[in-house]
């Protein structure tokens, strides 16, 4: 007993050493997600805080960059207007009303935390649950499609950014409506992988991408990126094309958390079929 | 010794509060995130004991790795700074034997610059930084698969934080003298 008490002592640097470690790497490959998003929503508001303290000091550097944005897109915005089919009634109709599919609400948000250098990429908004932003609802930016909301406090939410491994978003080839998977193999901020389209088809280079609409997160045609390479998957019966992401990660201070208000009843009828 | 304890503490939460809101927001390119704030760990006295040295560098990595956006939900970030800055803090009594000057350390001297040369300090700091860096970005990304671009990861970073812990070690002895 005593030769025990001596040993303890004498390799408590490395028993010490052992336990901590041994709880640090059960943290690291623990992959119940629950402990960690309750703890999340604990300090997210903490955060939060900080985050939009050094935002705010930050954003005055990307002021231009953030003008030329918002012409760009205001300009897109108007083409898009000028584009819309001729309302025969005349009067100024609810367009919300007229397509019921399509009944959704853009809430403005600012980004107040990004990162684009993990393998797991998260963007923090400074809009919450009092702001009306639920979880899975989808996040755009001026330029493209920029996530999906994961956790939401009070008024900040956390967003799972296209550059992340747990990222999937139905996209579709704009010129012929082919649908495939948007994925983020992990190395390049500005390129992604639509896989899960369907060899036979000729695809260009330079063609652009856009959200497929399927799904309750993104209304159809939401712009995605442009193609810059087309590889053929092992078997050959399917692209795997490589995606120039139409938004620059590195300059992402505004945003759009898009809610949908046919969601539930959508993915209620969804279930329903299903069983 | 009140005085030290105070001085530690508090430069403890400054070490982790400039990590998180300062250099996390770093991102020159998708390769390079420094971390300085194993500084801390490399500029405790020498006769802190053992349990101190691992506990104050749990509760660092911890400190770190709670902040950032790596939390959001994610279970397999969580940890990651916590185990390799334990594990550093683990090898420090070795590094400090492996490296030692040819004289011995003297008694009430601490390991940085000031003591015992830019020189030497620069080789603590290296062997320190890579080992936590590889552990670090490994467990990260947890598998080999991109094994060269990790360790592209790994050395980039690594000089990085090495610049800021070198620059902090210049300044700080300027001032005080």
């Amino acid at each position: 007993m005593q030769n025990l008490l001596r040993l303890i002592i004498r390799f408590s640097f490395q028993i010490i050493f052992v336990i901590l470690e041994i709880i640090a790497l059960t943290l690291v490959f623990q992959r119940n997600p629950l402990p960690h998003a309750r703890f999340f929503q604990l300090t997210q508001d903490v955060n939060g805080f900080f985050y939009t303290q050094t935002n705010h000091f930050m954003r005055f550097f990307h002021l231009t960059d953030e003008n030329a944005i918002l012409i760009n897109e205001n300009a897109r915005l108007r083409n898009q207007l000028a584009a819309r089919p001729f309302n025969s009634s005349g009067g100024v109709a609810d367009s919300t009303l007229q397509r019921p599919g399509y009944s959704m609400e853009f809430i403005p948000a600012e980004v107040v935390n990004n990162s684009i250098n993990k393998q797991n990429n998260y963007i923090t908004l400074n809009v919450g649950y009092l702001q009306g932003v639920r979880q899975d609802m989808g996040v755009v930016g001026p330029e493209g499609i920029v996530g999906v909301v994961r956790n939401v406090s009070a008024s900040y939410s956390t967003v799972i950014s296209v550059l992340n491994s747990k990222f999937k978003g139905s996209v579709k080839l704009a010129s012929n409506d082919y649908f495939g998977t948007l994925s983020w193999p992990g190395h390049n901020y500005r390129e992604a992988i639509l896989s899960e389209i369907p060899g036979h088809i000729i695809v260009y280079e330079g063609e652009n991408v856009i959200t497929s609409g399927f799904g309750t997160m993104f209304p159809e045609g939401e712009r995605v990126g442009t193609v810059t390479k087309a590889d053929r998957t092992p078997a050959g019966s399917f692209y795997e094309l490589t995606i120039r992401l139409s938004q620059d990660f590195k300059k992402l201070t505004r945003v759009y958390v898009i809610r949908n208000f046919n969601k539930v009843e959508q993915q209620t009828l969804e279930l329903q079929t299903n069983d | 010794m009140i005085d030290q304890l105070n001085r530690y503490v508090f430069r403890f939460f400054l070490v982790i509060f400039f990590q998180v809101l300062i250099l996390n927001n770093v991102q020159f390119s998708g390769y390079i995130n420094p971390y300085f704030y194993i500084w801390y760990i490399l500029v405790l006295p020498f006769d802190t004991p053992g349990w101190v040295l691992l506990g104050t560098a749990f509760f660092l990595g911890l400190g770190i790795d709670v902040f950032p956006q790596s939390l959001a939900g994610n279970g397999s970030s969580l940890g990651t700074h916590t185990a390799s800055t334990l594990l550093i803090a683990f090898m420090r009594p070795n590094v400090l034997r492996w490296i030692n000057p040819r004289d011995e350390y003297e008694p009430g001297t601490f390991p940085d610059s000031k003591n015992y040369g830019i020189l030497w300090f620069l080789a603590y700091a290296m062997i320190m930084i890579g080992i936590h860096h590889f552990v670090l970005f490994f467990l990260e990304d947890l598998s080999l698969r991109d094994f060269l671009r990790t360790l592209l990861r790994v050395i980039m970073s690594g000089i990085f934080s090495l610049i800021f812990i070198l620059l902090w070690e210049g300044i700080r002895f300027k001032i005080s003298r």
